[in-house]
């Protein structure tokens, strides 16, 4: 298999990942009153479906979560300069993300719900394993 | 800063010495992953890795790594000859 096939194989699971992330958020935030709507929960629940789905391939199945949490004496220093990379874009994205979405909360005035927290811890722990799935 | 790319005789010495990859990483202690990189010029080593390289080879380190192409072997014995 080709470089450039492995490459758009897994870009698109972790795309379709990143988007589900997206999609529950927006969704849970947008409307509370209609969190107990039949269609809310089946579009949620496929949503979840993905995201679990495209978690598998993209970070379980490639060995990247492994990878972006192992310990730092089972490294060596090219997975550590690389881990290192990983690490420095993810924190610069999750700030930038996360001081948006504080923002957009207190402009609001609406409070956070578990959901989305929850999905940001998610979120903060498969974005090394994104950038690193990008550049592969 | 901008790194140099380091140029080096690793897939050549170990073919010679004919080591897989994963035994060549063993000795070094890295994965067999990183040989490949190493190899493909696409990493360039620390000191201490580059030491370790050249000890399991038995040479010098400037004769596994370079900071310009490598001339071929066989232009180089021609040279230590002449």
């Amino acid at each position: 298999m080709s470089n450039s096939k492995i490459k758009s194989n897994l870009r698109i699971p972790i795309v379709s990942n990143l988007a589900a992330i997206m999609y529950i958020i927006i969704r849970w935030e947008l409307n509370p009153l209609a969190r107990t709507s039949t269609w809310f929960l089946i579009t949620v629940g496929l949503a979840l479906f993905i995201l679990l789905l495209t978690y598998y391939i993209c970070f379980w199945r490639t060995g990247l979560w492994k990878y972006t949490h192992e310990k730092v004496d089972k490294l060596d220093e090219r997975e550590l300069a690389e881990n290192n990379r990983a690490l420095r874009f993810s924190y610069s994205v999750f700030s930038i993300l996360v001081l948006s979405m504080m923002l957009i909360y207190v402009l609001a005035e609406v409070t956070i719900s578990i959901i989305p927290v929850v999905l940001l811890i998610y979120l903060a722990h498969v974005l090394p394993g994104v950038y690193l799935g990008f550049r592969k | 800063m901008e790194t140099r790319k380091i140029y080096n005789r690793i897939a050549l010495l170990r073919q010679e010495r004919r080591l897989s990859r994963k035994e060549l990483a063993e000795r070094i202690g890295v994965n067999f992953q990183t040989v490949g990189y190493l190899e493909r010029e696409e990493y360039n080593p620390s000191l201490d890795l580059a030491f370790r390289i050249s000890e399991v080879f038995k040479v010098p380190v400037d004769f596994v790594f370079s900071t310009s192409p490598m001339r071929p072997m066989s232009e180089e014995l021609m040279n230590k000859n002449k």
